[in-house]
């Protein structure tokens, strides 16, 4: 960090070179002339990974395997959005119970994302630590629950996905291997018991100190009928887009900028855009189950909720929604007949839209007749998330122009850390830089 | 119980000092665990009342292959001199955090075997092979000694 010493100045430059706590490598340069923001750019510098092209040539049961790879705390959003899009392209259709299975490890990789996100990356900045390490010395009580909560995301990943980290058990079609119902059985009184523990959580998130910043967000987020929403709906907004994946591409579009290795994402016509916790809480409200509306009210969340900020209170109802689904999957659940579905390989293309932890990701893959992959496209949802963080700073820094630059700086950390930024996937540190002219 | 944990990835270099150990170690006869460095689940991995010794990649300025060793309970580790593990949360702050929620183990020794290079897919320089050779030696002949275990380390 530097340059954040000066107290009120009209211009000049913050810059924070290695910004913690987020996930991967970037920086952030805010210019300010005259209480002005003149410039806002989230650098991610980390060198693309070129994913899409690795997996030309490769077939696509080599494909969920692969993608996982792209990331070590969201691997079921790129195993689940390949397959339901290569699942899609043959007209597969799942076992009901591979689909609960399914919901079960996307919600326990919910519980592990959140969880990390809330306490280790995002609560220390709301309390005033400078890490999970300070914050948990003064609350022990918390940290501790923290990382039981985390450790039992972990486990239910383990016993469906064979691992904690980068799980090996999805294919398409279903599973490798589905677990037997005494599997899963002694998960229940845990999840039950960490159900308490995430709600007695939201009531401590809920005391946080807010800033006041409102901003008239387009949210973008899936929407089933009856869900709270994970592996499948159409895509809609609360300005009016409801769209089926395979329309994605027709309205919405990747841009290069210079300043980031990640490309902006954009609605067709209309501008950025938020995905996400808050987009999914504020567009799916209704289908969350009564424990998480109940987590809700606790912690002070109402629809609609325009404060970025809050995203932090979004997470802690999701993790409760994740804790009960999997609870809700295990007591339904009976192993399928078997644990895959059949298929017949044939040239097609499909696309498929899931809810990642941070929002949603839009895979399409283009396969030959024996299923080697022609064309892969794959959307994280930080790209799609980067343009609004830029956004919000530029709005959110007026605010606080006279805040001393150290305060300023810490701020506007914060202020991107309410999008989870998974920049590993995005193309890892964040440097923040702020300038004064 | 005394627990060997042999931290980083074999896959980037020098970074897989730790976990090069570990391999040496079990060649040798001994129990050792490979991790990642994750700081949150090593921290799962002890019991208050074990013995914890972790080997990792280090980057404090010294010359490659240098090995030094320290108890991080009597003195806590230096944030800018132990961070070369795969993620931001590595061992120094699995056993900071231990330390503030009271779940240190008994002991830890920690061997630390400077590093220089973490090129995915390249293999370890020869200074960091050979500190691996000494750092394994080393914990084998001390624990043969008070274990009575047959050890002929090499190096």
């Amino acid at each position: 960090m530097s340059d954040a010493t000066e107290p009120r100045k009209k211009s000049g430059t913050i810059k924070v070179d290695y910004m913690a706590r987020v996930e991967g490598e970037a920086s952030l340069l805010i210019k300010l002339k005259a209480d002005r923001v003149q410039d806002v750019k989230l650098k991610i510098f980390e060198p693309p990974r070129l994913f899409e092209a690795l997996l030309h040539g490769r077939h696509f049961t080599e494909v969920p395997d692969i993608t996982s790879r792209i990331c070590g705390i969201c691997p079921v959003a790129y195993q689940m959005t390949a397959v339901h899009s290569i699942e899609r392209a043959l007209g597969i259709t799942i076992d009901p119970m591979v689909r609960l299975l399914r919901r079960m490890l996307y919600a326990a990789e919910w519980i592990e994302s959140h969880v990390l996100h809330i306490y280790m990356l995002h609560a220390p900045d709301f309390l005033g630590y400078r890490d999970f390490v300070e914050l948990a010395k003064d609350y022990p009580k918390e940290a501790t629950e923290a990382l039981r909560l985390k450790k039992l995301g972990n486990r239910i990943m383990a016993i469906l996905g064979g691992r904690e980290i980068h799980p090996v058990s999805v294919t398409v079609g279903g599973f490798h291997k589905t677990p037997s119902k005494a599997d899963l059985l002694p998960l229940v009184e845990e999840l039950k018991a960490a159900l308490d523990i995430a709600l007695a959580k939201a009531k401590f998130l809920g005391g946080f100190e807010f800033p006041d910043f409102e901003q008239a967000y387009e949210f973008v987020a899936l929407s089933h009928p009856s869900e709270y929403p994970l592996n499948e709906g159409r895509l809609v907004s609360n300005r009016g887009l409801n769209i089926d994946a395979s329309q994605y591409e027709d309205r919405f579009v990747e841009q290069h900028v210079k300043h980031s290795h990640a490309l902006h994402s954009i609605i067709r016509g209309r501008d950025s855009y938020q995905v996400g916790p808050l987009a999914r809480f504020n567009l799916n409200y209704s289908k969350l189950p009564e424990v998480a509306q109940q987590a809700a009210d606790i912690c002070g969340l109402r629809v609609p909720c325009l404060n970025p900020f809050k995203s932090i209170l979004a997470r802690a109802v999701e993790t409760v929604f994740a804790l009960d689904e999997a609870l809700r999957a295990i007591q339904a659940y009976e192993p399928p007949p078997a644990p895959k579905a059949s298929y017949e390989v044939r040239a097609a293309t499909g696309q498929a839209i899931t809810e990642a932890p941070r929002g949603i990701q839009y895979n399409r893959y283009s396969f030959d007749d024996k299923g080697m992959i022609l064309s892969a496209r794959i959307v994280p949802p930080t790209s799609q998330n980067q343009k609004r963080i830029e956004d919000d700073l530029r709005a959110f820094v007026p605010s606080i122009i006279e805040q001393p630059m150290e305060e300023l700086t810490r701020r506007c950390e914060q202020a991107v850390r309410n999008y989870d930024p998974c920049i590993s996937c995005a193309t890892h540190f964040l440097k923040v830089k702020m300038e004064r002219e | 119980m005394t627990l060997i944990i042999g931290c980083g990835n074999s896959d980037r270099g020098d970074d897989g000092a730790g976990v090069l150990v570990a391999r040496r170690l079990r060649q040798l006869g001994l129990d050792a665990l490979e991790h990642s460095g994750d700081g949150l689940a090593l921290m799962e991995l002890w019991n208050i009342d074990d013995e914890v010794i972790l080997v990792d990649a280090m980057q404090s300025g010294a010359n490659r292959g240098t090995v030094l060793t320290w108890d991080p309970i009597a003195h806590p580790l230096c944030a800018e001199s132990y961070r070369c593990s795969t993620h931001a949360f590595g061992p120094r702050e699995a056993i900071e955090l231990a330390r503030a929620l009271d779940r240190l183990p008994a002991r830890i020794q920690i061997y630390g075997i400077e590093a220089a290079s973490f090129e995915p897919g390249e293999a370890p320089c020869r200074e960091v092979l050979e500190a691996v050779e000494r750092v394994a030696g080393e914990i084998a002949l001390t624990l043969s000694s008070s274990q009575e275990l047959d050890i002929h380390p090499l190096g």
